[in-house]
């Protein structure tokens, strides 16, 4: 899949446009580079830059501090400038940029930094009036406008040049190319860009499946018992995968789900997770897991086809190389990657993946892990019982659904984002673009909500309507994967119809527009919609669609 | 500076090159490909990238800084730019 992204700089970039062209690492980008230098007139007028930009295209800005707001360059000719003259300067900057908000998807932009050389009064460069101090209300400002904005999203610059083993300035290569950094520095901000578009995107991975010995704790359990496993202690190793242990916690909290796939005997591995007095993560963290002494590409690929999760989202820890290559060539989709020897890396190489980076966290996020260890419940409830109709009359489930409310549009957008296989048009729209949308005459967006006797699914499903000349057209149909399969496609599309109905509209279309990704979609359109079929792509609906018997709908 | 260290020091900054450029668009290794000069494959700002790379590399290598920016060298009989074998050659000559 390919993304667009439009760089625009003050200074010469042409090297990132470079790196991030032919960067190997998905989402391939198509890059579209302004002239560099013209800013302000191509954020003020339709520069032809823009005929190449479309909706999806995320904007990266990268501007040098004194470009952005000029009076830091009258600070460095020995004028006092203040902190509100800084925040207005940047206020003044953003809101140019903003000009275009409507023809952009994101725009990233990179805190300021000035080159390690600028130094004028040492310490004092920090203090009130220093020049140090003005790029650090600068950013203050940027952090603070970024807050509230959906589209606004911040690369730290001072991380990347802190990561940099190599010169991050060059001062060579600012007079002769104008380049603003060294080419170190731009090779790494590829990786932080496309970890930014896959967030953007919906493609951050959602599921980490690890190995246990020598991946979470240090020896092997069915050797030495759960006892002298190195793990905690005053151990240098230990303590190591502590920290690896309490990093993928972090990530738990926030949503990424955990499973384990090892070869060892259950019953002795779940023991050391349950006993050891020094694991973090317990048999909770794990929403489902494969121990035996089977095949592991076979146990990562049972555990995403049960949780339901594409095996592109998918993320394959083990300490052993023959596993990794056996996991990689198996299931190329799967994310497998090169693991460092020395567990006292272990942490740094989980954080270098950026894989699982999260713009915005909605309160559903932190229930994730609970949500698939339902879902897991719900599914083993399935194997003991006679037949689907008595296992969905057993469900209780309860479908909510409600107009978009300002409270839902968090979730409702990352819905819509992050969704690929039951969506059917793959839109993508920021919090605000959806929001609007949804307030244009004779259009309407209905979230659904899922609840059931395991628990909350909470909001999963959403319904985009369109009127068109007395008729109606479903612009958006997207439920999480995780709900499907218990009537919830239909009563999406009972919402629908009924919608149809009020409105006056005679009949409802729905047209896919097929993607890789989509084909569940596809399937369940199929299926339900056989009769109403009118082309390769599109079915009618006419009529208030039936609700499955087993649904208490409310509306 | 040893040949084989000046080699070194070439491939890596043209190979950071190559990472910016499309697949066509590869610097190859054969050592007498033209590099910069009529018919080369290197823009200016392909120069500036290389001069500085290769500049920073010998100072990471041997720790001597060495200018290789100099118009009149560009211009000269001698330009170690003109391909790898020149600038690999330069480099064991001066450096």
């Amino acid at each position: 899949m390919t993304t667009s992204c439009l760089l625009v700089s003050d200074a010469n970039i042409a090297p990132l446009a470079g790196y991030l062209r032919n960067d190997m690492e998905s989402p391939q980008v198509q890059v579209i580079e302004a002239p560099y230098g013209i800013v302000e007139p191509v954020f003020l007028s339709e520069h032809e830059i823009w005929s190449r930009v479309d909706g999806d295209t995320a904007a990266l800005v990268w501007t040098r501090p004194h470009m952005a707001v000029p009076a830091l360059a009258q600070l460095e000719f020995g004028r006092a400038v203040s902190r509100e003259e800084l925040a207005s300067g940047v206020d003044r900057f953003v809101e140019l940029l903003l000009a275009k908000r409507d023809r952009l998807s994101a725009l990233l932009l990179p805190l300021w930094t000035l080159p390690p050389t600028a130094r004028n009064r040492g310490a004092g460069d920090l203090k009130r009036g220093g020049c140090q101090w003005a790029v650090q209300q600068m950013n203050a400002r940027l952090v603070s406008l970024a807050e509230d904005s959906a589209l606004i999203h911040l690369l730290d610059t001072h991380s990347m040049l802190a990561s940099c083993a190599e010169r991050v300035y060059d001062a060579k290569l600012w007079h002769m190319g104008k380049i603003p950094f060294a080419n170190s520095v731009f090779r790494r901000s590829v990786g932080e860009v496309k970890a930014v578009l896959r967030a953007l995107t919906g493609r951050a991975k959602k599921l980490i499946v690890l190995d246990l010995d020598d991946t979470l704790w240090g020896g092997s359990v069915g050797e030495v018992g759960w006892e002298q496993i190195r793990l905690g202690g005053h151990d240098y190793v230990g303590e190591a995968f502590v920290a690896f242990q309490q990093a993928l916690k972090g990530l738990s909290s926030r949503g990424i789900i955990l499973a384990l796939a090892s070869r060892n005997e259950e019953r002795l591995a779940l023991e050391a997770i349950d006993s050891h007095p020094d694991m973090v993560l317990r048999r909770d963290d794990f929403v489902a897991w494969q121990i035996h002494w089977g095949d592991k590409a076979t146990s990562v690929a049972s555990l995403a086809a049960e949780l339901n999760i594409g095996l592109s989202e998918v993320v394959f820890i083990d300490d052993h190389p023959a596993e990794r290559a056996r996991v990689r060539e198996a299931l190329p989709e799967v994310m497998v990657p090169e693991w460092p020897e020395d567990p006292a890396l272990y942490a740094d190489a989980l954080a270098e993946l950026r894989a699982f980076d999260a713009l915005e966290l909605s309160g559903e996020d932190g229930r994730r892990g609970a949500l698939y260890a339902e879902e897991h419940k719900r599914s083993a409830s399935l194997r003991e019982v006679e037949s689907l109709e008595v296992w969905l009359e057993s469900l209780e489930l309860v479908v909510t659904a409600k107009k978009l409310m300002s409270d839902d549009l968090g979730r409702a957008a990352q819905l819509l984002n992050k969704t690929n296989q039951m969506n059917l048009r793959t839109r993508r729209m920021t919090e605000d673009q959806l929001a609007s949308w949804a307030e244009a005459e004779g259009r309407e967006v209905w979230t659904v909500r899922v609840a059931d006797r395991f628990g909350d699914a909470g909001l999963c499903g959403l319904l985009g309507l369109k009127g068109r000349e007395g008729r109606g057209d479903v612009t958006d149909y997207v439920l999480s994967c995780r709900v499907m399969g218990r009537g919830v496609e239909e009563a999406l599309l009972y919402v629908a119809t009924v919608r149809a109905q009020a409105n006056g509209w005679s009949s409802l279309q729905v047209e896919i527009l097929p993607t890789e990704k989509n084909k569940p979609c596809r399937a369940v359109l199929e299926r339900l919609l056989a009769e109403g079929k009118r082309g390769e792509n599109s079915w009618d609906l006419e009529g208030v669609f039936p609700l499955p018997q087993h649904v208490d709908m409310r509306m | 500076m040893e040949t084989s260290l000046a080699e070194r020091v070439v491939a890596e900054a043209v190979a950071d090159l190559n990472l910016q450029r499309s697949a066509e668009d590869q610097i190859g290794k054969d050592p007498h490909a033209l590099l910069f000069g009529p018919g080369g494959s290197l823009d200016s700002l392909g120069l500036v990238q290389l001069i500085a790379g290769v500049e920073n590399g010998v100072e990471d290598a041997s720790g001597q800084r060495v200018n290789l920016a100099d118009e009149a060298l560009l211009e000269s009989a001698e330009n170690p730019f003109k391909s790898i074998a020149s600038l690999c050659a330069y480099l064991v000559r001066w450096v």
